[in-house]
């Protein structure tokens, strides 16, 4: 029993990682909280089933479609929602209310084109679930926890070790000097769009494997931007580990206190943790600009 | 109780819980995502407070909107020195929170079937009254030197602080300003509908007011207030285009944030001295014309 | 600032004055339709809308009622109970209807039922919960009217099949607290189990946020009940479903109307051995014209919401006839003595006492690799 629920947080805690990392990406950059990510992952889980169940792709070039359109889409909501208020300098209340607008949109227009059914995609994988240890581990879970193991070292890679990692890097810092210095602000800002949407691609596509198609699976973007808190905003191994402990947490709570109490004693458990602990596990607190 | 009055009663209501997220929003830079909950609080406290204890109107009313101030206190004191990303988090884990407990609570709040038999005594003029009175009260506030302190510390905390601004003071009044106003529109929907349930109050409720705000102008009461009168009563009348109904709404809403960002009314207000204004400067256009 | 809103307050008690002497006798009789067509449950909103509309065609091609035509107006209230009673004012005011049809949704029409005291215009609707047409023993409520067995008998239907037929007598239960549908469901569901001998083993709830419920399954399955008791809603199940599957569980699970198409499809493998109580089976001889119908009209199968939206208007219909008026009180007076009006799901008869319909039954079906199978109509047990 103990291993199982061990083993349901952690699968739980991939979710939230994989969503906080997309999350962090943009945090770093923009230094705000992009709620439309929720959207992104919405609308990729659905291009994912319409190529799955459509067109009968089977499982790697279905996820190769929604990455790549979790990006696209993520670059047109920062051309859309962002652009113009960074080139005025608007304040992180512009982006906050535009990033929830978006979000809001994308899932509304969700309702208009997946119409009034549900969806699920079809049986993709070989296997549904490994056992482990006499409890089971499914297998979209697992795929999940080596997807954001995966991005978080080619994350970590590309932003240390390549060229237009460093530029990142100099635009999160500062933009304005990293601008004067050369960098090409709109291209490298679109390009971390670009990359925070694949893993979005990736985190819908997944979602939609497990829990159907509905237009609001987006919401759960919630519980990443929780995760991505509690491991320090802004640092990307903080957000796996929020993701993880978070998922571990939850579960726990529901398995001890019952599912409906749980979210009052998270609540109280947050407040403490920011009360403790405000910079998160990671102990980086991001940058604020002035 | 006709289509319009209804109509009324809710966007009257609209009005008070923007006002208070005017303040905290508006002037003082704040986010929550939890106002619905403190608006629960107090449509939950009141309509109890009436059902199981047979308080008057007033009284209850008064009760749930200490009930939410309380609430308030309760989230503001442990967060407020924090980031205000931390801050808006808090508020909406309060408001997942309230409403697991509302939920959990069967016995004495009914549970998701909702509480139902609160006395129906709100009156569309009570909350044309009321909502009034929430404007004066926040016009006056703008005006006053709390106001001007909200307004130091949301453009620069940093230097506020070195002004002499007692910024984390200062914050936790707004914050409880805002949660009040919404605890009072909440007592007031109680005696209104006579029903409240749990999923009433969801964070989607708390975005639209920020909306509101944003959509009118972030400085500018008279433009919260037109925009609340006009997207609260728009909706019913895009009805006709049913389900594009949200989606249009959300790209007015994004189209104002890049292409007019300090909202329709910019930092305009309207006051009293207006009309004779616009008469003193045709007056004067009329005098340049004559030689 | 004040004036403006002055005045926009006073321009709308002006506009509601106006219409309230507007005559309701010349052109079509209007009927209104408040559902969820945009939110998380528009599949049913929408099917009940559909639904609906086929009937009201059907009845202006042969004739109409009290020889004038009917309309339908709908409105959409997102799931959400204020936006309900905003529907509800602006059909009664501005459109003008006789009746209204309500919503599936028990949490919305008892936020309607005050409102229908005031204004007396019925709501015949799918809300399951006793407290939306009987608020308390003895007393009802006098505009609103359920067209279906109730969650009590639709519980006790199930569960004495459960029980009687599939010889079930452990039963694990998990179930969303913050769904007021739920919770009506499964509290005489309980009830019915242990006044019969049977024992609820586990009992685990769920939220609408909830997305993963191994947690609250693998408590469930610790305690080995013969069987699962799933009454939520279709996304909610179909994950229950494929993760209780997942965790090992291959004994039945039962449940309410939910489990209907399009559940076996989205469910795949793990839609094997369950039992639920529906309103209708597409086999059955009297449904295949309106089927066909539906599938050329609407692309899509019906769900079971769309039997109701024709059941609502024939019901309507009928009561318009036998008052003899258009005048809604008129109506709401007729559709408490409803007497054997033939329906898609069955025959309708009303109690004045409940406004609840009497012995209705409900199809008992079975899905087994993701087919649903035919078991036969039960009615409730006392």
């Amino acid at each position: 029993m103990l291993v199982q629920q061990l083993i349901n947080g952690l699968s739980l805690g991939a979710v939230y990682a994989l969503i906080a990392v997309g999350f962090g990406m943009i945090f770093n950059v923009l230094k705000f909280s992009n709620f439309a990510h929720g959207g992104v992952i919405t609308v990729t889980a659905y291009a994912g089933y319409y190529v799955a169940a459509n067109l009968g792709w089977s499982f790697l070039p279905t996820l190769a479609v929604a990455i790549l359109v979790g990006g696209l889409l993520a670059m047109l909501v920062e051309l859309v929602g962002f652009r113009l208020i960074r080139r005025r300098g608007g304040s992180v209340i512009f982006y906050f209310v535009s990033s929830v607008t978006i979000g809001m949109l994308l899932e509304n227009l969700m309702v208009i084109a997946g119409g009034p059914t549900f969806y699920a995609y079809p049986d993709m994988l070989a296997k549904a679930s490994y056992p482990v240890l006499g409890a089971s581990v499914s297998t979209v879970n697992l795929v999940m926890l080596a997807a954001s193991t995966l991005a978080l070292v080619t994350l970590t890679w590309v932003l240390y070790r390549t060229r237009t990692g460093v530029a990142i890097r100099a635009i999160s810092a500062d933009t304005v000097t990293a601008g004067l210095m050369g960098a090409n602000v709109d291209t490298l800002i679109g390009v971390t769009f670009f990359v925070s949407g694949c893993l979005a691609g990736m985190t819908g596509m997944l979602l939609g494997m497990t829990q159907t198609l509905f237009p609001q699976l987006g919401r759960v973007v919630v519980k990443g931007f929780i995760a991505a808190v509690i491991g320090g905003l802004g640092s990307l191994g903080g957000a796996v580990i929020g993701g993880i402990f978070l998922g571990v947490v939850e579960v726990m709570l529901t398995a001890t206190i019952g599912s409906g109490w749980a979210p009052v004693l998270l609540f109280l458990i947050l407040l403490s943790f920011l009360a403790v602990r405000p910079q998160g596990i990671a102990g980086v607190i991001a940058q604020e600009k002035a | 109780m006709g289509f319009y009055s209804s109509l009324t009663v809710f966007t009257g209501l609209t009005v008070i819980a923007v006002m208070g997220v005017f303040v905290l929003t508006g002037m003082a830079g704040l986010f929550s995502f939890g106002q619905a909950a403190f608006m629960a609080v107090g449509a939950y406290v009141a309509g109890l407070l009436a059902i199981r204890m047979g308080l008057g109107f007033v009284p209850a009313v008064l009760a749930g909107v200490v009930a939410s101030l309380a609430a308030g206190l309760l989230v503001a004191l442990p967060v407020m020195r924090l980031r205000r990303d931390y801050f808006a988090l808090a508020t909406f884990g309060f408001g997942e929170a309230i409403r697991a407990l509302l939920n959990q609570s069967v016995g004495i709040t009914g549970g998701a079937m909702g509480l139902f038999g609160i006395p129906v005594v709100t009156q569309p003029w009570m909350v044309v009254g009321a909502a009034v009175w929430s404007v004066w009260l926040v016009r006056t506030l703008k005006r006053s030197a709390l106001g001007r302190d909200w307004q130091a510390l949301k453009t620069d905390e940093i230097a506020a602080e070195a002004m002499g601004v007692p910024t984390y003071r200062r914050k936790v009044e707004a914050f409880l300003i805002s949660c009040g106003l919404a605890g009072f529109a909440g007592a007031l929907f109680g005696f209104y509908t006579s029903y409240v349930d749990p999923a009433m109050f969801g964070w989607f409720r708390s975005a639209e007011w920020i909306i509101i705000l944003f959509f009118g102008g972030i400085n500018s009461i008279t433009g919260t207030v037109a925009s609340a009168l006009l997207l609260s009563a728009l909706p019913e009348f895009l009805r006709f285009v049913a389900q594009w109904r949200v989606p249009l709404y959300c790209g007015i809403v994004i189209a104002t944030i890049n292409l007019r960002p300090r909202g329709m009314f910019g930092d305009w207000e309207l006051s009293l001295s207006t009309p004779g204004e616009v008469l003193k400067g045709v007056r004067r256009r009329r005098g340049l014309a004559q030689p | 600032m004040v004036l403006c809103f002055a005045l926009a307050a006073g321009l709308a008690a002006g506009c509601g004055r106006r219409t309230e002497t507007t005559e309701r006798e010349t052109g079509p009789i209007v009927i209104g339709n408040i559902q969820d067509l945009s939110a998380g449950a528009s599949v049913w909103g929408q099917g009940l809308t559909n639904g609906a509309t086929l009937a009201i065609e059907k009845v202006n091609a042969e004739g109409g009622v009290l020889g004038r035509e009917l309309k339908l107006v709908s409105m959409d209230m997102r799931g959400v109970g204020t936006e309900a009673i905003s529907a509800y004012h602006r059909l009664v005011d501005i459109e003008r209807v006789s009746a209204i049809i309500g919503p599936p949704f028990s949490d919305i029409a008892l936020a309607l039922a005050p409102v229908t005291e005031q204004k007396r215009v019925a709501v015949y609707g799918y809300f399951m919960d006793e407290r939306c047409t009987t608020p308390s023993p003895g007393r009802v409520w006098n505009f609103m009217f359920l067209g279906q067995p109730s969650c009590g008998e639709a519980a006790r239907i199930i569960a004495s099949y459960a029980m009687q037929d599939l010889g079930l007598k452990k039963f694990g239960v998990l179930f969303n607290r913050a769904n007021a549908w739920s919770v009506a469901w499964i509290g005489p569901l309980v009830d019915y189990v242990i006044r019969n001998g049977g024992q609820v083993v586990a009992t685990e709830t769920c939220q609408w946020e909830d997305t993963d419920y191994k947690t609250q399954l693998t408590k469930i399955l610790r305690a080995e009940p013969e069987a699962l008791v799933f009454p939520n809603y279709l996304r909610e199940i179909v994950v229950q479903t494929q993760q209780a599957r997942e965790l090992g569980f291959k004994g039945p699970i039962i449940g309410p109307n939910a489990f209907f198409v399009p559940f076996a499809e989205m469910a795949g493998k793990a839609a094997d051995n369950i039992y639920f109580a529906n309103n209708i089976d597409y086999g059955e001889p009297h449904l295949q014209d309106f089927i066909k119908e539906y599938r050329e009209r609407f692309k899509i199968d019906p769900v079971a919401h769309a039997f109701m939206g024709w059941d609502a208007v024939m019901v309507i219909a009928d009561a318009i006839n036998r008052a003899g008026s258009t005048d809604p009180v008129a109506i709401a007076e007729a559709l408490a003595t409803t007497e054997g009006v033939p329906g898609l799901m069955d025959t309708i008869t009303i109690s004045p006492h409940t406004h609840r319909p009497v012995g209705m039954s409900l199809a008992i079906l079975k899905i087994e690799n993701q087919n649903y199978i035919y078991i036969g109509r039960k009615r409730a047990p006392d």
